[in-house]
């Protein structure tokens, strides 16, 4: 599983066991300022004493240093005191709680690494408590001296676990002078836990306050809502003109008519004198005079309510349009929040590779929405990683090639326009092979000898976010799976940015990526289906046209136009949709939407293109993590709620049902057919484990206990992949995988080996056997595991 | 004449609530304490008589629905709101047990049929639906009842937790069932199950 994931999930954990330590503790000192009876006092320092000691423990456990050394601290102060040795006065109880206040602001944000001199002189100030008993009782020293500086030292700070932030800041002035007594020098600068504070904490000032991100997002809701008003507004403005037009038509037709009778009516006057009874009455002429003066009126009352309607409709999009643009400045965050734990996990990562890499971030004061920050984390990572895995090599390679030992991996931000951001990360590894990449691709069968000789550099590149591609020969935990830097590529374009990769061999290679800052309004075409409409995002849509049915021809029995000078294949969006065609009718034109994703296009034959407008991206909820071919949903101007397609999923579920029509139903079938797997696993929690991850997700399992009886079952039964273990008794993963490889009938099986050992030996030893991919339990998850697996069987 | 007519009738409207009032101060001799001691006393009664049906006795109070032929419950404590089953949403590309979704406030909710996931027999939806809003995980999820029966509290004591045979839900789906054959549901566990998340991609 992702590494960083695991921590943030175990310090979880954490922070709630450490509340609780820190909570005894603090009860535990109060109990003892009071000065309870001996016994008591005796029962609440082994309480104390205790709760420091497991929260050293925990914290080592969680990788968190500098919590562990204050610990370690506090832990021999209690010991002290526990020994008499340390007669603690209120002053010293006073630094104890300000150090658990720190303690409580590094839990706050364990990511965050204040200078390691504040720790370490907050520990110094603990172990030099004891020394400071005698001073302290003629020193005299009152918190209301210090109070009078509080201001200017933290301010006020809108910290939700300060339960008393006069103390807190009082008691950061009182170490200073405790600290004094002891150096007697003025050292200003040691006033620990409150730099800490100021270091954990964003700069606390007057007008700033913390608000919960739920609250924004709320406010962000009820705003975005009010792009509905806007969106109605301007839709029922436009049906006021089309009933101004209609109207208008009308108007016309009565002026001919009118005309027509006014003529008759001279004409008759004159013939007859008005003595005759003629065709047209008195009464008719009055009528047709009374009904001419209100067309006239009803043309106007439109004409004034169009204007109306556009000025309202006007008013609202700038209102709304800036408290939409303001909040979403509001949520706004710098680089820095995602990146501060970049570092860290460049360096375990690459010690794991057993390769030395250096990591420079420039330019993360830049801002995003918090959105497209969440969302740009995952592929980020991903890329550092590849940068490690695949491009940096080993400092033996590097200094062979004269390079410095460690590898170097440069990020930075450039803000390229008001509303765009770029994102480079370069290393300065072997760069991509394009050889490898043209051979994987041959081989994968994405591109056809042909097609590869035809592509330039920048097309080679590109391959390299094609699903099911990667150069890594062995599929490891980190990367290889080959599925990576097509999600990455999809979820960038996804928020509506590009990515791109150069590289040069032997210098490295490098990733741009540019994103919008905000999530921006973003266009849709509303079409219609039988009775209903979807709307098909604009970004991805080349061309929406309009043909007569005779010039869709068949090729390979599959129904195909002529577009742009390329054949464009067809397919009926309500097949890809699942849903039931409209009757056919006979039709004069059909409508098609050429769309074009991932450099594949398709056209889409939909029932009717109605409009192209803004649309309000809303995500689905609870159960609906993701739907196929379904992005979330928009409200219409009429408050109908529409689905708003994904047009990378449309694309592939076109080529997919393309490549299933003409295929045989046998085939189909066997498509359909579970896939069966053989697990080789001598711990039984592991395989139970395993067994139901693979059982959960649709395979048919069978769990064995080591490596012969793993080899044979699978002599007596027919599986689709084996899943091994390494260590095992009388066979290991190893020698499985090597006789597997050796029977003439298994030799093609996929081996995915499943280990706790994770070195680059073992991995490369892994591959010299012949597994197919080699998987870190300590680091496993089961949608890696999963991921694998689908991706070889 | 209308007119006349009209204002006689308030005359003696008029009448009337005079004499009325004349009739309540006779006989009305009771003082503010009287009155406050009155009330005191009815709020009492009250008070024990819901009492004696509660004390000591553990209630629940749930919702009850139709679903198909069949009486259910829900524990009120996680339900929002109650709404007509009009404008859902059909999505595509979603199973069977997914209605579709409706706008609450701004909120995609998504409306899911328990008849799919209790695998009872699908009756088809009928004029009275309504959708059954509840929290779950801090996200709001709706529910399709054939007919909401109403809020009912029900003694703990009297909920079953063996289940007849006749019933084909998962024993962890449910709370228990009352000498009314009303079948309590576990909605939190129900919803809870991970084969209802949907979660697919196309590969």
């Amino acid at each position: 599983m992702d590494e960083a994931e695991l921590i943030k999930r175990l310090r979880e954990t954490f922070k709630i066991e450490a509340e609780e330590h820190s909570n005894t503790i603090i009860k535990g000192l109060i109990e003892l300022e009071k000065n309870p009876d001996n016994e008591r006092e005796k029962k609440v320092l082994e309480e104390i004493y205790r709760s420091a000691h497991s929260l050293k423990g925990a914290s080592r456990a969680v990788n968190l240093p500098n919590i562990e050394k204050i610990c370690q601290a506090l832990e021999s102060c209690f010991s002290l005191m526990k020994n008499n040795e340390l007669q603690p006065s209120p002053g010293i109880f006073d630094i104890f709680h300000s150090v658990l206040k720190t303690i409580d602001v590094l839990l706050d944000d364990s990511e965050e690494n204040p200078p390691a001199d504040v720790i370490n002189r907050t520990v110094e100030i603990l172990n030099n408590v004891k020394y400071l008993q005698q001073e302290e009782n003629d020193t005299d020293l009152d918190i209301e001296v210090s109070s009078e500086k509080e201001e200017n030292v933290v301010g006020t700070e809108l910290e939700k676990k300060s339960l008393d932030s006069e103390i807190l800041e009082g008691n950061t002035e009182l170490i200073e002078h405790d600290y004094n007594i002891d150096e007697g020098d003025g050292d200003k600068d040691f006033n620990a836990p409150a730099e800490i504070i100021e270091k954990v904490s964003p700069k606390p000032s007057q007008d700033t306050i913390r608000l919960s991100t739920k609250k924004l997002d709320d406010i962000y809701l009820l705003a975005e809502e009010s792009l509905q008003i806007k969106i109605s507004h301007d839709q029922e403005s436009r049906e006021i003109k089309d009933i101004q037009e209609e109207f208008e038509q009308l108007k016309g037709h009565w002026l001919e008519l009118y005309s027509e009778i006014y003529k008759t009516r001279t004409l008759e006057n004159k013939k007859f004198d008005g003595n005759k009874k003629t065709v047209l009455s008195k009464e008719s002429f009055e009528l047709y005079d009374v009904l001419d003066d209100e067309i006239k009126q009803i043309s106007k009352k439109i004409h004034y309510l169009l204007r109306t309607s556009k000025y309202v409709s006007n008013t609202a999009e700038n209102i709304i349009d800036n408290l939409v643009d303001e909040i979403k400045h509001i949520l706004m965050v710098p680089f820095t929040n995602l990146m501060n734990g970049f570092p860290r996990m460049v360096r375990n990562l690459s010690k794991d590779m057993k390769k030395e890499v250096q990591i420079d971030i420039k330019g993360d004061s830049i801002e995003v929405d918090r959105r497209i920050m969440e969302e740009l984390k995952d592929p980020l990572i991903h890329i550092i990683r590849n940068c490690i895995d695949h491009g940096i090599e080993t400092p033996a390679e590097r200094i062979e090639l004269g390079k410095s030992s460690h590898g170097n991996i440069e990020l930075i931000m450039n803000q390229i326009d008001a509303n765009h951001v770029q994102i480079e990360i370069m290393d300065d590894g072997s760069g991509i092979d394009k050889e490898k990449v043209k051979n994987k691709a041959l081989r994968s069968g994405i591109l056809s000898k042909d097609e590869i000789e035809k592509l330039d550099d920048k097309a080679v590149y590109s391959l390299v976010f094609k699903s099911g591609l990667s150069t890594a020969s062995i599929i490891t935990d980190i990367s290889g799976r080959g599925l990576g830097l097509a999600i990455v590529e999809e979820k960038i374009e996804k928020l509506g940015g590009k990515v791109q990769i150069e590289s040069e061999t032997d210098k490295g290679s490098k990733f741009t990526i540019i994103i919008p800052t905000t999530i921006s309004k973003s266009q849709g075409l509303l079409v219609r289906l039988n009775t209903k409409h979807f709307i098909i995002p604009v970004s991805n849509i080349i061309e929406t046209l309009r043909i007569k049915p005779n010039s869709i021809k068949k090729v390979e029995n599959k129904s195909t136009i002529q577009f742009r000078g390329n054949t464009l294949p067809l397919i009926h969006l309500s097949d890809i949709l699942e849903q039931n065609r409209e009757t056919e009718i006979a039709r004069k034109y059909i409508f098609i939407v050429a769309v074009e994703s991932m450099n594949q296009r398709v056209g889409l034959i939909v029932d009717d293109v109605l409009d192209e407008q803004e649309v309000l991206f809303k995500k689905l909820g609870f159960p609906l993590i993701k739907v196929r071919n379904v992005a979330g949903v928009s409200l219409l101007g009429n408050g109908e709620i529409c689905p708003i397609l994904n047009n990378h999923d449309i694309i592939r579920t076109a080529f997919n049902l393309r490549g299933t029509l003409n295929s045989t139903d046998v085939e189909k079938e066997n498509k359909k057919k579970q896939k069966s797997i053989i697990i080789a696993e001598d711990s039984i929690t592991s395989r139970l484990f395993i067994k139901n991850i693979l059982e959960s997700a649709g395979y048919k399992v069978k769990a064995t206990v080591d490596g012969k009886e793993a080899f044979t079952s699978m002599k007596q039964e027919k599986f689709d992949l084996l899943v091994s273990d390494v260590e095992m008794p009388r066979m290991n993963g190893f020698e499985l995988t090597q006789s597997v490889r050796k029977d003439k009938k298994l030799k093609d099986m996929p081996i995915v080996l499943v280990t706790s050992l994770n070195n680059r030996e073992d991995q490369e030893k892994g591959i010299e056997v012949g597994a197919n991919a080699y998987i870190v339990k300590s680091s496993f998850e089961q949608s890696n595991l999963l991921e694998v697996v689908k991706k070889l069987i | 004449m209308t007119k006349n007519s009209n204002t006689g009738g308030w005359h003696e409207f008029e009448e009337k609530i005079r004499m009325a009032k004349e009739m309540l101060k006779s006989k009305s001799d009771h003082t503010r304490e009287d009155i406050s001691a009155i009330l005191r006393r009815r709020a009492e009664f009250i008070a024990t008589n819901g009492e004696k049906d509660t004390a000591n006795k553990e209630m629940m109070s749930v919702l009850e629905f139709a679903l198909g032929q069949e009486r259910y419950a829900i524990e009120t404590n996680r339900l929002k709101e109650i709404m007509p089953a009009s404008q859902i949403t059909d999505l595509p590309c979603t199973p069977n047990y997914v209605f579709g979704v409706v706008n609450i406030r701004g909120k995609i909710v998504t409306v899911i049929d328990l008849k799919g996931i209790l695998s009872l027999d699908y009756v088809g939806f009928n004029d009275f639906a309504s959708i059954v809003v509840i929290e779950h995980n801090d996200e709001l999820v709706g529910i399709v009842a054939d007919e909401v029966l109403g809020i009912n509290n029900i003694d703990v004591e009297t909920i079953q937790h063996s289940k007849p045979k006749v019933i084909k839900i998962k024993d962890s789906f449910l709370k228990g069932i009352t000498n009314e054959t009303l079948i309590i549901l576990n909605i939190e566990k129900v919803l809870s199950e991970n084969s209802i998340l949907v979660d697919e991609t196309v590969n």
